[in-house]
């Protein structure tokens, strides 16, 4: 249990006073939007952080918990939202990663045998000579449980760990939490998916802006409710207004090939035509050359063959800079990496596709009154939590920060914006919010090309699905045609001749 | 740059000094008369601070320069040799044109070479880097061991000095008075060229789209390709620029203060700026305007540690332990978050 726990961060109160209990045995889902203070405060538990003010107690016994080895000896483990496995090692030398007996020799077999009970026991099956590079997130994710179990962990805290999963992992990891559950084990998952915590909680607190707002056990909870709870207010889910758009302009990939990180053909002859005034939805299995045709396009990856016209202009040659200046936007996935510098202010990340010319750069010299009043226009209109545009971007949570890129690339005069999983570990209402502006943005003309894993996401805002399986494209199939069972078959493979 | 740093740079310099103390105490010496000495021997005299000013101008000139690449995250410890080359290119054009150009001229001409000479240093580092990818750390450090000895064959061969066949100490013939940097009250007037350049090259960084860019790179490789940022041209240019005037310092060195090239000036450790130019540049937090004031102070303190050791007779290996003692200590305290730790201890 934690009592009056507090935790700033400069300029927030991440943590406001939060009193969490947590029963013996137990799935407890924390949940909440993005920056309402899950992590952090789970992150006290594990010692992450310290607690500026509060207590934590464990069978009414107050304990310290400096850092993650009291955190363990206390029984408590964590697994990240990202893990912490070393790649090139395998499935069985990174679980004996700090197991203390055994001295210095490390006792690969004895280990094995430990492994093969632990799987037995728990359900969890996985191929422990593998190296962990090799293995899927769903697996690793495994791996990490493991870890926490071998260093004697009776309460497993797991950060969003439905993120990265299929959906048929998702049931996997759901059915081993509850044979960890049936085992004694006590798991608390942090989640803003209301759905998944009505699945697989036996109770529920729910955080909003640092305070707990709503605590309650399964029965008789409503996803109305959770809702209400965690944003404040009842939304729409998935009730947007297309209206109709007509322009000839168009962004055009003719039988496009790219090559992968690994030296093999990733996008395979690709073809697709996004018009101005439509979304165009990419349909597939994470990993079926998305990726690289999305990078592709923007000009941050080579290709081998093929052509990209945008309004009839061919850009294949043109570097990223010149394909920004075509006309061309994109929302990455990779917030903290590619969509923002994060160790810079958000003065100078809202410049990022800006910063060639007027009126950011008149005559040679960055025009720091415009691109602060850009950045704050940005801020302001985008609902962005954040105190003022001086800050650096690391300081966002990561629902602001998105919002944030969103904000500067709907902003720009683009007419063609590229958005790659936009809602990915987003709230609800931080999900709501970008997906209104993605399609306002195509109500005013601009064509988007929007590659999701959700297919519920793009069934909501594509006027056209294609499907990408193992680098091909489909035939785009049209609004009226949506189908989720026959786009889910052709993920799967259907109707591509390989 | 918040008021977090300096606060932690003064508290750690206090701590070097009272390091300092307990080896004066070992010496025999009173702490409190040696850090006096120190400080007035450093900035207080007349003798002390002209000495301090002249040795602000390489290590200033040489510490922005390594700022350049810096700020892309492009470490290069090549500043030694790039400063090194520069200085043999400006010897040598102006031995070479000694009397048949006026001294303005002939000073540009050096100016332009001394450029020359110390980009071109810096270009195998960085060429490999590019289309190869080795480590700019290695490679620069490497070009600079090269640049020390080929320093010394140049003076002991090609360039060497009548003098030098005399004394049989490596240096080169002496560059003629009336084309020297003039001095004011004993000060280098190089101390005008080192402080513009420092403004120059803070302006660069701050306003200029190629600024923004090595802000990108240094911050991640990733974003600043998705900016549109052009790696390869950005990367090579912040070394032509920071090899370049890293040159100039060694042509300001000749022609205001050493007139010969003097191979012992450039081994020592004292005055190999390329190196000191690293911590120096650190402490100001990558900002050439603060670099200002980190070079005076370094330059202060080491001319105050010459101070004590002929005041009180303390070894000079002594007095210049306290001085590399100040420096580390200032680093540290650009480097760690103080706060953060006594916050982690008070919780215990």
């Amino acid at each position: 249990m934690m009592k009056g726990i507090v935790k700033r961060f400069p300029g927030v109160l991440a943590v406001d006073h939060v009193d969490f209990e947590l029963y013996p045995k137990e799935i407890h889902a924390l949940l909440g939007e993005n920056g309402a203070g899950k992590t952090t405060l789970m992150n006290v538990l594990y010692g992450v952080y310290r607690a500026d003010e509060g207590q934590i107690l464990i069978n009414g016994k107050q304990v310290r918990i400096r850092n993650a080895v009291d955190a363990q000896s206390n029984g408590i483990g964590m697994v990240h939202q990202h893990f912490s496995l070393i790649p090139v090692f395998t499935v069985k030398e990174n679980l004996s990663i700090g197991l203390r007996d055994g001295g210095f020799r490390l006792n690969l077999n004895q280990i094995k045998l430990k492994i093969e009970e632990a799987e037995e026991k728990y359900g969890i099956e996985i191929d422990i000579d593998k190296k962990v590079q090799q293995l899927s997130v769903g697996e690793q994710q495994r791996v990490e449980i493991l870890k926490l179990l071998f260093r004697g962990a009776s309460t497993l805290i797991l950060d969003e760990p439905t993120s990265s999963l299929t959906p048929q992992e998702v049931v996997n990891l759901f059915k081993s939490l509850r044979a960890l559950q049936s085992e004694g084990k006590t798991i608390v998952i942090i989640t803003h998916k209301l759905y998944e915590a009505l699945d697989i909680a036996d109770r529920v607190t729910v955080l909003r802006k640092g305070k707990v707002v709503f605590k309650a056990i399964k029965e008789g909870l409503t996803p109305q409710a959770l809702t209400e709870a965690m944003i404040g207010r009842s939304v729409e889910l998935s009730n947007y207004k297309m209206e109709k758009v007509s322009s000839r302009n168009s962004l055009i990939v003719e039988g496009l090939s790219v090559m992968g990180d690994r030296n093999e053909e990733m996008v395979i002859g690709a073809s697709l035509e996004v018009h101005a005034g439509e979304i165009l939805g990419i349909a597939g299995v994470s990993g079926n050359g998305q990726k690289e045709l999305i990078e592709s396009i923007f000009g941050l990856r080579a290709s081998k063959g093929g052509r990209i016209l945008i309004n009839g202009h061919d850009i294949t040659k043109y570097g990223v800079k010149g394909r920004i200046k075509a006309g061309l936007g994109y929302i990455p996935e990779e917030r903290k990496t590619r969509g923002a510098a994060i160790s810079l202010s958000l003065s100078l990340n809202s410049v990022m596709h800006d910063h060639w010319g007027q009126p950011y750069l008149t005559r040679g010299a960055f025009n720091y009154k415009a691109i602060r009043k850009f950045a704050r226009e940005i801020i302001s209109s985008f609902k962005v939590a954040a105190k003022d545009e001086s800050v650096p971007a690391r300081d966002l949570s990561g629902g602001n920060l998105q919002k944030f890129i969103v904000g500067r690339e709907m902003m720009r005069n683009s007419s063609f914006l590229m958005s790659v999983n936009p809602t990915s570990g987003l709230d609800v209402g931080a999900t709501e919010y970008v997906r209104n502006e993605i399609v306002s943005y195509r109500n005013k003309g601009g064509g988007v090309l929007l590659v999701s894993e959700d297919l519920d996401e793009l069934l909501a805002l594509s006027d056209r699905i294609v499907v990408m399986y193992r680098g091909k494209t489909s035939k785009p199939v049209e609004r009226k045609d949506f189908d989720k069972l026959k786009i889910g078959a052709m993920m799967l493979g259907e109707g591509f001749n390989s | 740059m918040n008021i977090r740093k300096p606060i932690q740079i003064i508290f750690f310099i206090i701590l070097a000094l009272l390091i300092s103390s307990l080896l004066l105490l070992i010496d025999h010496v009173s702490p409190i008369a040696g850090i006096a000495e120190l400080i007035s021997g450093g900035f207080l005299t007349h003798y002390g601070l002209v000495a301090t000013i002249n040795d602000t101008i390489p290590l200033l000139i040489v510490a922005v320069a390594i700022i350049i690449p810096f700020i892309a995250k492009f470490w290069n410890i090549g500043g030694q040799g790039q400063y090194i080359f520069g200085s043999i290119f400006a010897t040598w054009i102006g031995l070479e044109l000694a009397g048949s150009l006026p001294g303005a001229l002939l000073i540009t001409a050096a100016i332009i070479f001394a450029f020359i000479g110390g980009a071109l240093w810096a270009m195998p580092p960085t060429l490999m880097k590019i289309y190869f990818g080795t480590n700019e750390i290695i490679t620069t450090l490497m070009m600079n061991f090269i640049a020390v000895y080929f320093l010394d064959y140049m003076t002991i061969g090609p360039m060497e000095g009548s003098i030098a066949k005399i004394t049989h100490v490596p240096s080169s013939a002496p560059i003629p008075s009336p084309d020297l940097l003039p001095h004011i009250g004993g000060v280098s007037t190089g101390i005008f060229m080192a402080l513009a350049i420092a403004v120059i090259i803070f302006i660069l960084l701050r306003y200029t789209n190629f600024g923004y860019e090595l802000k990108l790179i240094g911050s991640s490789i990733d974003a600043a390709r998705y900016a549109g940022a052009s790696l390869r041209r950005d990367l090579l240019l912040s070394m032509v620029l920071s090899g370049g005037i890293a040159g100039i310092a060694g042509m300001i060195q000749v022609f205001g203060i050493t007139t010969v090239l003097l191979p012992q000036v450039f081994s020592d450790i004292t005055t190999s700026f390329g190196y000191v130019g690293i911590p120096v540049a650190l402490v100001a937090s990558l900002n050439p305007l603060i670099t200002i004031i980190s070079a005076f102070f370094f330059s202060g303190v080491l001319n105050g540690a010459y101070a004590m050791e002929i005041s009180f007779g303390i070894p000079i290996d002594l007095v210049i332990t306290i001085y590399g003692l100040m420096m580390f200590f200032a680093v540290i305290g650009v480097m760690i978050n103080l706060g953060r730790i006594f916050r982690r201890s008070g919780a215990k």
